[in-house]
């Protein structure tokens, strides 16, 4: 009996994972080409571009692939950034990417891969830090990725945090104000 | 912001292909809508219709106003040659390009161009404009969006919104571009992760710096800012310090965006600016009212109270001594109107937190006082979640008697902590709200068989504070217990334990209340002091924190050896347990 059952189960296993096999020829991964403004060309697989609220209901919405797409905004390198932001938190259960999720986990912390991620953003040809995140947290603001934008603003929330008026400035170029400005601002 | 298009509205239309082929692809919209919750943006292939938001009550100030951007972000590849009219820089290309867009895009016959200082904005500038024969607020209006309406020279209602907007942007702008990139919402956002040193856990006071460091910054801050008001001043100072706020601030009323109050130290007079300026604070969510000195057991006058629930519709939680008629001012005309008093039910039905102080009625209280001194406890509707009442008591005072909170109440409970006398625990047992923690030690003090009843009737329970005896229901998913009137110093404690590792396995929270003096005087733990972990880690495996009362305690003086001891049993008890939450 006990091998009977093992058998059955075993051909039950081997039919199903057949089939899975059989669906997954028939269905190749969708994929998606994306053309940025600086006219770099991209290709994505569904999955990972619905991360995007932006690219998710465009795809709900015209029922299928478009041709090649063009991302208006965004330049190559920060769309770059953002596949690779994508193509790993695509699988990550964890890490919430709806803005319910990110608004009931206040506490909620940078992760270890996440904090490599900002760091080599900051590391890129030794270019000023903000510059690149800022321009990262519009494309990934234009895009709709809430858990990047989470990421991006609590980055740039960090490069500020314990930082004096004056530092932070110079930080974001921002000119001294005059006397009169300071007055205004004071009050 | 490139917005080209603003109207009023519920329904927009569009005159765009609502199935768009691969031949005759569609086109993008980004529309911005400014709700109760602030400027949403939607994408989306332009549908023929957008449902504005639903407005709900007391949002119908705001409800429905829709601004929207259109542009083609959908396009196909520009075909071999025409490069130049895909994404123009000038004019000339913009023109050609326009003329493209024409023969793909049949919708599309005519589009309007930004000027050159906003053409940066928009990559594809095809801006439309929405036209409508009126921009009130009228609810039934629907706006039509043709995308050949409206055009730079003959000027809808809508435009002109729109140069105002665009002349008030231009104002906030700074000579440096890496500001000007990072638009408000996400400026809020960046804000939203700022320390504030006037929360209890923050060191620094960021969030004043950044307003501080620009004009463009300051708004958003000092939002951001104004969100949590604490005042411990006089009432008049507060008042004129509101006033000079909102003066500041010319373009909004920022008061508006208060969400929380605490006002510490209050005199207990009633102010009639204060009442006046109530109105203003719209938005508000948390009330905090603590008197000043020896008077704490004497709440605002019922006046402010009445004046508070009717001008703040959206208020959530409450936390304040019972109203009294005339607060402390003897002067103050008493005489309340019947529909004074009837906000106030209302107002208390509404609640979802109340913390509520109930003072003893003194000899100088008339029925009529007492009977306005029970009235939020009387009140409390089904939405509450959280209930705090501390029933005063002290050397020669009479105990007030405080009235039944309706059954109703306490069907959607969460928190429940009082001190004092005020019967709940048989109600709670009867009506089995979801409560997650309890705070009750005074009437589980007299009845102990009431707490396993509770703890059966209640199995979401895992937080039990301020119990005086440590045998619970078994099985109990308890995380917290607090402790009082025991002694570990001599055992007591080590002999409950068994009986406790029995009925809640999970416990990983103790809390226990110190009442041996050996710990008060000399504030040292050594060795032998902390041994007792090691049984209570037997006992319980999840344990992870065990309060002494670290008020008292200096770990400074606690031993290495000590120190050592409680690292490797994984038990802390150095930590406060605020610490430990942070």
């Amino acid at each position: 009996m006990f091998h009977r059952a093992n058998l059955r189960n075993n051909s039950k296993n081997g039919r199903s994972q057949v089939g899975q096999n059989r669906n997954s020829k028939k269905k190749p991964v969708a994929k998606l080409t994306l053309i940025t403004e600086d006219n770099e060309s991209f290709t994505v697989c569904k999955k990972v571009a619905e991360m995007s609220m932006f690219f998710k209901n465009m795809l709900q919405d015209t029922e299928g692939i478009p041709a090649p797409f063009i991302v208006p905004n965004v330049s190559g390198y920060d769309l770059k950034k953002i596949i690779e932001y994508c193509s790993y938190h695509c699988l990550d259960t964890d890490c919430p990417n709806d803005n319910d999720s990110l608004r009931s986990r206040r506490d909620r912390k940078i992760g270890h891969w996440d904090e490599t991620f900002v760091r080599n953003i900051i590391n890129k040809d030794g270019d000023p830090v903000i510059d690149n995140l800022v321009g990262l947290t519009k494309a990934a603001y234009f895009l709709d990725i809430p858990g990047l934008i989470w990421l991006m603003t609590k980055s740039i929330a960090n490069t500020i945090d314990p930082k004096p008026i004056a530092e932070i400035r110079e930080i974001f170029n921002v000119p001294v104000p005059s006397e009169r400005e300071e007055e205004i601002l004071q009050r | 912001m490139g917005v080209r298009g603003v109207g009023v509205c519920r329904v927009l239309r569009f005159a765009a292909p609502a199935r768009p082929s691969r031949a005759s692809p569609a086109l993008g919209a980004i529309f911005f809508e400014v709700g109760p919750s602030g400027l949403k943006q939607r994408w989306g292939v332009l549908p023929t219709s957008v449902q504005a938001h639903k407005s709900g009550p007391g949002q119908r100030a705001v409800a429905g106003l829709v601004v929207a951007v259109v542009y083609p972000y959908l396009l196909p590849r520009p075909i071999e040659g025409e490069e130049a009219a895909y994404a123009p820089r000038t004019e000339a290309g913009a023109a050609a390009w326009h003329r493209g867009a024409r023969r793909r895009h049949p919708a599309v016959r005519s589009a309007c161009w930004p000027s050159s200082s906003s053409s940066s904005v928009l990559p594809l500038p095809l801006v439309c404009s929405l036209s409508s024969p009126s921009c009130s607020t009228s609810t039934s209006t629907d706006l039509h969006l043709g995308l050949d309406l409206a055009t730079e020279s003959n000027p809808s209602p809508a435009s002109v919104i729109v140069a105002a907007a665009d002349a008030e942007e231009d104002v906030g702008l700074l000579p440096n571009p890496r500001l000007v990139r990072l638009p408000t919402e996400l400026l809020q956002k960046v804000f939203k992760n700022l320390g504030d040193r006037r929360i209890r856990g923050h060191r620094c006071s960021d969030l004043r710096s950044a307003a501080l460091v620009c004009r463009a910054w300051e708004p958003v801050a000092s939002e951001r800012m104004l969100t949590y008001v604490e005042l411990n001043c006089s009432m008049v100072d507060m008042v004129k310090s509101f006033e000079d706020c909102n003066r500041a601030g010319a373009t909004r009323n920022r008061i508006a965006t208060v969400r929380e109050i605490r006002i510490v130290n209050w005199q207990g007079r009633a102010y009639s600016g204060f009442t006046s300026f109530l109105p203003q604070l719209r938005g508000l969510r948390v009330f905090f009212c603590s008197l000043s000195g020896g008077n704490k057991h004497a709440g605002p006058p019922a006046a402010v109270v009445a004046t508070l629930f009717s001008s703040c519709p959206l208020l959530e939680a409450l936390d304040m001594a019972a109203p009294t008629p005339q607060g402390l001012d003897p002067e103050a005309d008493g005489g309340l109107s019947g529909d004074d008093i009837a906000a106030v039910p209302c107002g208390v039905g509404r609640l979802k937190s109340l913390r509520l102080f109930v003072a003893p009625a003194g000899g100088h209280y008339s029925p009529a006082a007492l009977e306005l001194q029970n009235l939020p406890i009387r009140s409390v509707g089904a939405p509450v979640e959280e209930l705090q009442l501390t029933v005063a008591d002290g050397p020669g005072w009479r105990s007030p008697r405080v009235p039944l909170f309706p059954a109703e109440a306490l069907r959607n409970l969460k928190v429940v902590e009082v001190v004092g006398n005020s019967n709940i625990i048989r109600p709670l047992i009867e009506t089995r709200p979801p409560l997650h923690r309890v705070a009750v030690g005074y009437e589980l003090c007299k009845a102990p068989r009431r707490m396993t009843a509770l703890l059966r009737a209640c199995p979401s329970i895992v937080d039990l504070d301020r119990v005086y005896s440590a045998s619970c229901a078994p099985g109990t998913a308890l995380r917290l217990l607090g402790l009082r009137d025991n002694s570990f110093a001599d055992g007591a404690l080590l002999a409950c334990i068994d009986v406790l590792a029995e009925t809640s396995p999970r416990l990983e929270i103790l809390r226990l209340h110190i009442t041996s003096p050996k710990y008060r005087v000399t504030l040292i733990l050594l060795l032998e002091d902390v041994a007792f972990l090691a049984d209570l880690k037997r006992g319980y495996p999840n344990l992870r924190y065990v309060g002494l009362g670290a008020d008292y305690l200096d770990r400074r003086r606690v031993p290495a050896e000590a120190v050592q001891f409680i690292a490797d049993v994984k038990v802390d008890i150095l930590k406060s347990l605020f610490e430990l939450e942070e």
